[in-house]
């Protein structure tokens, strides 16, 4: 039996993901109208709209996809120091600079024209981690190398921490996580990891005040928003008008722009963080269990490709954009869904938002970059 | 390797059941059921509009007694307020820079303004002198007031001191006194300013869950000056659960609400009698709301605001304030007599210094051919504006007054034995029951000696005042003289009586408490609601057998004989004898006695005049009331009642008898007694009418305890009626020193 190795294969360009990311980019188009229309109903296709601008965002963003997809994958191996001192840089100037927008320091710029250098800055981390691993193979990862991932892992870690954004903090430590399993990571470093991991975790619940941690645990114990009044107006919010909107959906929904939730915007950043209840509140139990079905696809395929990665190096990268998706949807729907804190992330492929929406749709095409290089059996 | 691939498969696959379980769980579980309902909840609000409230108007229909003053009222809806504590406080501060609220801080612990010196001068500039109990300890703490002005400076100190210092706004503190329900429009400050008012809503962006709400405030213009009025209009408080529970329905899907956590109703008086009139009817609007309170779509009208009634009273504004102070002008007369009988040696002082304070009476005025109630006092009396002020301890002390209980509507609600002003109700009974005609005599000889039916050992005594023998009388002899023999023989019989001759007219059997309970309860009215506009109308009590078994006694004839003279367990309102008395002088028509005479809209367009309502007829033969009329004509001339009003007025009788017989005044005097601790007391009446052939006007008096100074003082309710039908006639009345007012020129009342 022998490897034998093909620069492209078209077959392995696996269309399932990319007409799930189309699909879900599709529904993304009246999901973001529909929350970003103004609450009297006017229609808003202006130049200077949301919706205007999402098109933008989407149409660029598939054309990177295409466009890194037919891009060989191995020239991100030699940008991988650039990238990872410029995540540094973006990330370090949010922390001096940004603005700070629904509670946490993470925009740069007017609000005509904001960008999220979070977001990109999670795939340089990515690119980086990869290029770092890759070159002990496929061996197991001895000390020094998840002690050095880690370093690479905790500076922009650390910076988003200081924004404060939890969400992002999470979502860093899964991708790491996920690359980390992938790179052959003994189970016993994982142990001796979580004991010292653990109070760092301590140390930084502390650092939060009683504002952010009721924020981060209200989920938990839902039950307290009907009986502490103080409590409810400090952190029930969110919780409340996500599970009205939710429950008003049903079956088919309460139908496009007719959502009473969503339209007269009592979810909150609902063309981001919220639009989930906002698509299970207009298009019911079946828009929203496509929606969680389209992303899993995604996933799932994503697993296959860093199943058949020709390389450790593409094999890692997809394993961290596969981790990034990942946390996204689990954080994402699981807020909406008040199963998971409160944290201000968006839903792939489905919220508003152009640095997000061009960083995962960039993640996509890498994917499939890997993915069409990728090793093929032969039994010859 | 390909291990943990299937790890990260599997993992991923239960993350995203997980995911779906849950949305299933979210969209079709028991709380989805809930949802719609709250989301109508979560996005309708109720926009309430406040109806103005009526006024109320003295009988001319200009003067103002009861008025709805508009006020610019500064509101919190604490439900629009920011959620954090930071940015509420910045609200708070804010308004406490255009008005004036008591904001304090909390500094705790005092020891860091001695580590931090910029602290310290942070404080020092808000508050140059520190509270005279500071100290610098560990665990002391210390509360410093915010000056006006310095209100911001305090917010950013306690923005920058989170840990060590705490704001108390005063805004807040009015909140949580007014303990309303957050999405109410809280007043928390009255009266404000038009600029203050502009500034706010020129700042509303800056200023979330603030408004400003123009409404309207009760004033009471001349309850101040004539105290009396009070009773009548009574007052307003904000509303109670109960009352909220009653008027509201149980939900607002049953319907609109009739009235707010936040609103006035009328507690006593006109105010309450009348209290749908005045109100109106609240208006109702929904409106669904997007989550900044912008007003989505059309409100829709679920109750359309009416506007209150203006009312206008019988009150005549002139001869209630002329009223008033005749009142107190015989009530000082009487006390002036009680602490000079005090400091008098004798055997009585010691009985005339356990006396109270005289300060208690009523006079009354009804137009005796309409029931209009056109003056009504009742002392002590209390201002009602006290109430609009709002100020815990004044109206704490009316609650609390048991001495003088000021809250006590004496003409309405006060029980009083009437004594001799009820003998003509028991001489009309006797008449109609055929016991006696208006020419039988009867001998009276001072007093009467009766044999206990029940126990023959035993022998009872009823004797007139001061054991006067009057000899043979008629009816009408016996009200000039106000003989009590003669109605206790009537009423009673002669059957068990030991000292009449043989040969003195008898009277088998009497009257009897069942038919004297018939004519002065059934036609006259006693032992039953008047049915006046105002509420706490109190029923007295006319004894009759039934009351006796009630109470396991045994009806006895010498109950009988109490009765018939209005004393024992007899107890009448002011109230209910004056109307009993209009129906003598219109010689028989029993009146709803009214002190509303007219509803009208707010622009006064469309007036409805409120018609007399007669409750009934007496049917009295036109002899007998002659008679009795005749008697009450006879008993206000009788030398007995003119010399004592001559004595207390240091006038010669002749002078008062001309003086009564032009302002042609018939009625009857009473002394009635009442148990005072060790000591038998006594309230002084007057009641009657003028002018004699056609009447039109009553007027009652009564002076609680002064019946019994031992100088005449029975009669004292005489001239205060005296005084007030001068009043009324518009010739004015002597002040406390007899001497009259100065005729003032160009006008022609007082």
């Amino acid at each position: 039996m022998s490897t034998s190795i093909r620069a492209r294969s078209w077959r392995e360009f696996n269309p399932l993901m990319v007409v799930a990311v189309l699909l879900l980019l599709a529904i993304s188009l009246p999901m973001v109208y529909t929350t970003t229309v103004g609450s009297a109903g006017t229609l808003v296709f202006g130049l200077g709209s949301s919706f205007a601008k999402h098109i933008v965002w989407i149409s660029v963003g598939v054309s990177l996809m295409f466009g890194l997809a037919l891009l060989d994958y191995q020239l991100l191996r030699s940008l991988a120091i650039v990238l990872y001192v410029a995540a540094l840089g973006l990330l370090g100037m949010v922390v001096a600079l940004g603005q700070v927008k629904y509670g946490a320091q993470s925009w740069i710029g007017s609000s005509q024209l904001s960008f999220q250098p979070t977001e990109p800055a999670k795939l340089m981390v990515i690119i980086a981690l990869a290029a770092f691993w890759s070159k002990h193979g496929d061996e197991p990862s001895p000390w020094k190398s998840v002690f050095i991932s880690l370093v690479i892992l905790a500076v922009p870690l650390g910076l988003v921490m200081l924004q404060p954004d939890f969400g992002s903090g999470m979502v860093m430590i899964g991708i790491w996580l996920v690359m980390s399993l992938v790179a052959n990571t003994r189970w016993v470093q994982y142990g001796l990891l979580s004991l010292f991991g653990a109070p760092v975790v301590v140390l930084a619940w502390l650092k939060f005040d009683q504002y952010q941690r009721e924020r981060l645990t209200v989920f938990l114990t839902p039950e307290r928003c009907e009986t502490d009044i103080e409590f409810r107006m400090r952190a029930c919010w969110q919780i409340i008008q996500s599970r009205l909107a939710i429950g008003n959906g049903g079956l088919g929904g309460m139908g496009l722009l007719r959502g009473v939730q969503s339209q007269l915007n009592y979810l909150p950043v609902q063309e981001s963080d919220f639009i989930f209840a906002v698509t299970a509140e207009e298009l019911g139990f079946i828009g929203a269990a496509v929606v969680i079905v389209l992303q899993l696809i995604i996933i799932w395929q994503i697993w296959r490709v860093v199943e058949r990665a020709r390389d450790p190096f593409g094999r890692l990268m997809v394993a961290g954009i596969g981790g990034l998706l990942l946390v996204h949807c689990l954080e994402n729907i699981g807020m909406n869904l008040i199963m998971m804190p409160m944290t201000g992330i968006p839903l792939p492929f489905l919220s508003y938002g152009g640095s997000f929406t061009l960083t995962v749709l960039m993640g996509i095409g890498v994917v499939l970059s890997v993915s069409i290089r990728s090793r093929r059996w032969s039994f010859n | 390797m390909r291990g943990r691939l299937i790890g990260l498969r599997v993992v991923s696959l239960i993350i995203f059941i997980a995911l779906l379980a849950r949305l299933q769980q979210l969209q079709f579980g028991s709380s989805a059921a809930t949802s719609r309902a709250s989301i109508e909840q979560n996005i309708t609000r109720h926009d309430y509009i406040a109806p103005q409230r009526g006024e109320i108007f003295a009988s001319d229909g200009t003067t103002l007694l009861a008025a709805s003053v508009p006020t610019s009222l500064l509101g919190i809806q604490a439900e629009s307020l920011p959620r954090k504590r930071a940015d509420r406080n910045a609200v708070y501060m804010r308004l406490s820079m255009l008005l004036p609220f008591s904001d304090t801080f909390t500094l705790s612990p005092t020891t860091k303004m001695q580590e931090d010196p910029a602290l310290a001068a942070a404080v020092y500039g808000i508050s140059p002198i520190l509270p005279a109990d500071t100290s610098f300890a560990p665990h002391q703490s210390i509360t410093v007031t915010v000056p006006m002005g310095k209100a911001l400076t305090a917010l950013q100190l306690s923005k920058a001191y989170t840990d060590v210092i705490t704001l108390q706004p005063g805004v807040e503190k009015a909140l949580a006194k007014a303990n309303l329900p957050s999405y109410l429009v809280v007043p928390v400050a009255k009266n404000i300013p038009n600029d203050v008012a502009l500034a706010i809503r020129e700042n509303a962006l800056a200023l979330p869950g603030v408004r400003v709400v123009d409404g309207f405030q009760r004033d009471y213009p001349l309850s101040a000056e004539t105290k009396s009025l009070s009773h009548l209009l009574g007052y307003m408080i904000r509303i109670n659960d109960k009352q909220l529970a009653r008027y509201n329905p149980l939900n607002d899907a049953d319907g609109p609400r009739q009235y707010l956590e936040s609103d006035l109703i009328g507690v006593d008086g006109i105010e309450n009698y009348y209290e749908s009139t005045l109100r109106g009817k609240l208006g109702t609007n929904q409106i669904s709301v997007d989550v900044w309170d912008r007003i989505v779509g059309e409100p829709k009208v679920l109750q359309p605001m009416e506007d209150g009634k203006n009312l206008i009273l019988n009150i005549d504004m002139d001869l209630q304030r002329d009223s008033e102070q005749i009142l107190q002008k015989w009530l000082d007369i009487a006390d002036q007599r009680r602490v000079r009988l005090a400091n008098t040696p004798g055997k009585d002082q010691v009985k005339y210094a356990s006396y109270d304070r005289i300060n208690k009476g009523v006079i009354m005025v009804m137009d005796v051919n309409t029931g209009a109630v056109l003056a009504s006092v009742s002392l002590p009396a209390y201002d009602n504006n006290a109430f609009n002020r709002g100020e815990v301890e004044e109206i704490t002390d009316l609650f609390t007054d048991e001495e003088n209980t000021p809250l006590l509507h004496r003409a309405i609600a006060g029980k009083y034995p009437p004594g001799s002003t009820f003998k003509q109700f028991t001489a009309a009974a006797a008449l109609d029951s055929d016991i006696i005609n208006p020419d039988s005599r009867i001998q009276d000889p001072g007093f009467l000696l009766v044999r206990n039916e029940y126990n023959e050992a035993l022998t009872n005594q009823y004797p007139n005042s001061n054991r006067r023998a009057n000899g043979l009388i008629n009816v009408s002899d016996a009200l000039k003289v106000s003989s009590n023999v003669f109605f206790n023989t009537v009423a009673g019989g002669t059957d068990y009586v030991t000292n009449l001759k043989p040969n003195d007219p008898q009277i088998k059997g009497g009257l009897g408490i069942d038919r004297l309970y018939e004519t002065v309860s059934g036609e006259f009215g006693f032992d039953k609601l008047t049915g006046i506009d105002l509420p706490g109308e109190d029923s007295g009590i006319i004894p009759n057998k039934e009351w006796k078994k009630q109470r396991r006694e045994r009806w006895g004839v010498g109950d009988t004989y109490i009765a018939a003279i209005g004393q024992g367990d007899v107890q009448v309102t002011p109230l209910q004898l004056l109307r009993a008395t209009v129906a003598t002088a219109n010689r028989g028509t029993v009146y709803q006695p009214q002190v509303v005479k007219a509803i009208t809209d707010l622009n006064r367009t469309d007036t409805i005049t409120l018609t007399p309502v007669i409750e009934h007829t007496i049917n009295l033969a036109p002899e007998h009331w002659a008679v009795i009329r005749e008697g009450m004509r006879r008993s206000v001339r009788d030398s007995d009642a003119y010399n004592r009003i001559a004595n207390s007025n240091n006038k010669p009788a002749g002078a008062i008898l001309a003086d009564l017989d032009r302002l042609d005044l018939a009625g009857k005097t009473g002394t009635a007694e009442y148990a005072e601790g060790p000591y038998l007391r006594s309230h002084s009446w007057f009641v009657g009418f003028a002018p004699f052939d056609n009447p039109k006007v009553a007027i009652l008096a009564m002076l609680e305890g002064t019946g019994d100074l031992g100088d005449g003082s029975g009669t004292l309710a005489l001239p205060a009626v005296v005084d007030v039908l001068r009043a009324y006639n518009g010739e004015g009345f002597p002040d406390i020193n007899g001497n009259m007012p100065a005729p003032a020129a160009g006008s022609t009342g007082q």
